[in-house]
């Protein structure tokens, strides 16, 4: 439930944003996924060595780090 | 692994600033080294072609080459170890208009395990691009093997999925929400360690054979001012070992010319899986020794340095810099109570 209001604040708060008012948004600094092949290194740092994983934006398998 | 998406993702999109080129290529090398006596070189090179103006495929070839002698690896009495893994990623994606579908399969490999993992994901743009929502789906097979025990052949199965979605919330401001569950079903523990109980006995570990993982995430990025913007993430995590973890995390990203600096902060507090313990006083059903299923805390900081020349039509490059640095404090494990250490990356990326 919590997950679905927070979706619903998310998708309500887009509405004022028009495409001409977004050039900030399109910056590089920006992007919510910053360099790719740097995330991935990163992410594979955090999830070989805590017990959590996922939330990168796919979800989450094995390991043969153990 | 289980980082198929992010992998696909790092084939997929090109590395430079340039909206969509022909053609893109990219190489990173990271190292790893910690006070636990460990070592991780990691190297990624990969490549992408757009042969059509909807279709972009790729592939990239990751190595990690690690060498250890830390507490685990000790206590097996191997010595240190020395070990390198191959992963080989290849990627699809179709993109038109407010639509997008991406295809990857990885194969990872390494002397006691090999994976197949497959990805697919889509995407879709609403209210004029302000908002995107997307889907992925995972699932690998591993079959997990040990050094010097011709006999040991396990299995692990694993499957998930997840759900996204991203909004222009201002004009200053970006939001983004993400589900994931995954399932694992199979051979979780290490044929290597060891759980000891009672006067010293020891018993290869046993953990249950399936963990239903469970991810919320939040982003959001503002623009403070000209150009610079504040990156933060949080991340909520729980699964049916009862591991409980919270993850905080910011970067604060400002142009200077042709520079880009950045200065990023992460933060993780964990609650151990519900049959850990420190020692055990008598066999139990599920018994390990694995620290990374304890109650612990991690922080990491770092900053980086990136320079990007953009010729037009000629092409863009872009090399950065990055270096981070590292503390555990593990409250549960007696044999190391923390480990700190250094990490130091180097990337380049050409597109024309």
């Amino acid at each position: 439930m919590t997950a679905l209001l927070a979706i619903g604040a998310l998708v309500a708060g887009c509405a004022h944003v028009k495409p001409w008012q977004r050039e900030r948004l399109a910056k590089a600094k920006m992007q919510l996924s910053g360099d790719a092949q740097a995330t991935e290194l990163e992410q594979h740092v955090y999830e070989s060595r805590e017990g959590s994983a996922g939330g990168t934006g796919g979800a989450g398998g094995g390991c043969g780090c153990n | 692994m289980r980082l198929q998406l992010i992998a696909a993702l790092a084939i997929a999109a090109p590395p430079t600033a340039r909206a969509d080129p022909e053609v893109a290529a990219s190489a990173r090398i990271g190292v790893y080294a910690d006070s636990d006596h460990t070592t991780v070189t990691t190297t990624a090179v990969a490549a992408s072609a757009r042969p059509t103006d909807a279709l972009r495929l790729g592939a990239q070839y990751l190595a990690d080459a690690v060498s250890s002698a830390s507490i685990d690896v000790v206590s097996s009495a191997t010595g240190r170890i020395h070990e390198l893994r191959h992963e080989v990623t290849t990627t699809a994606r179709y993109h038109r208009g407010d639509h997008a579908l991406g295809a990857a399969y990885l194969y990872s490999v390494e002397h006691d395990w090999a994976s197949h993992t497959l990805v697919l994901d889509a995407s879709r743009d609403l209210a004029q691009h302000a908002v995107t929502i997307g889907v992925a789906v995972t699932g690998g097979i591993n079959a997990i093997g040990k050094v010097g025990d011709p006999d040991l052949h396990r299995r692990l199965v694993t499957g998930g999925g997840d759900a996204s979605v991203t909004v222009a919330a201002s004009r200053r401001d970006l939001l983004q929400l993400d589900l994931g569950v995954a399932l694992l079903d199979g051979y979780q523990a290490s044929p290597y360690r060891f759980a000891v109980y009672g006067d010293l006995r020891a018993v290869f570990e046993t953990v249950p054979r399936a963990r239903l993982r469970q991810v919320i995430a939040l982003r959001w990025n503002h623009q403070l001012f000209a150009d610079s913007a504040l990156r933060t993430q949080l991340r909520g995590y729980r699964d049916s070992w009862g591991i409980v973890s919270i993850t905080g995390a910011a970067a604060y990203v400002v142009g200077v010319g042709d520079f880009d600096v950045d200065l990023h902060v992460r933060g993780y507090a964990q609650r151990e899986a519900r049959f850990y313990r420190a020692t055990y006083a008598a066999p139990m059903p599920y018994m390990t020794a694995d620290r990374e299923l304890s109650r612990f805390v991690d922080g990491f900081a770092g900053a980086g340095l990136a320079w990007r020349r953009d010729a037009g039509d000629a092409g863009a490059l872009r090399i950065d810099l990055k270096v981070d640095g590292f503390a555990f404090a593990f409250s549960q494990v007696p044999a190391m109570p923390s480990r700190s250490g250094m990490i130091v990356e180097l990337g380049v990326g050409l597109s024309w």
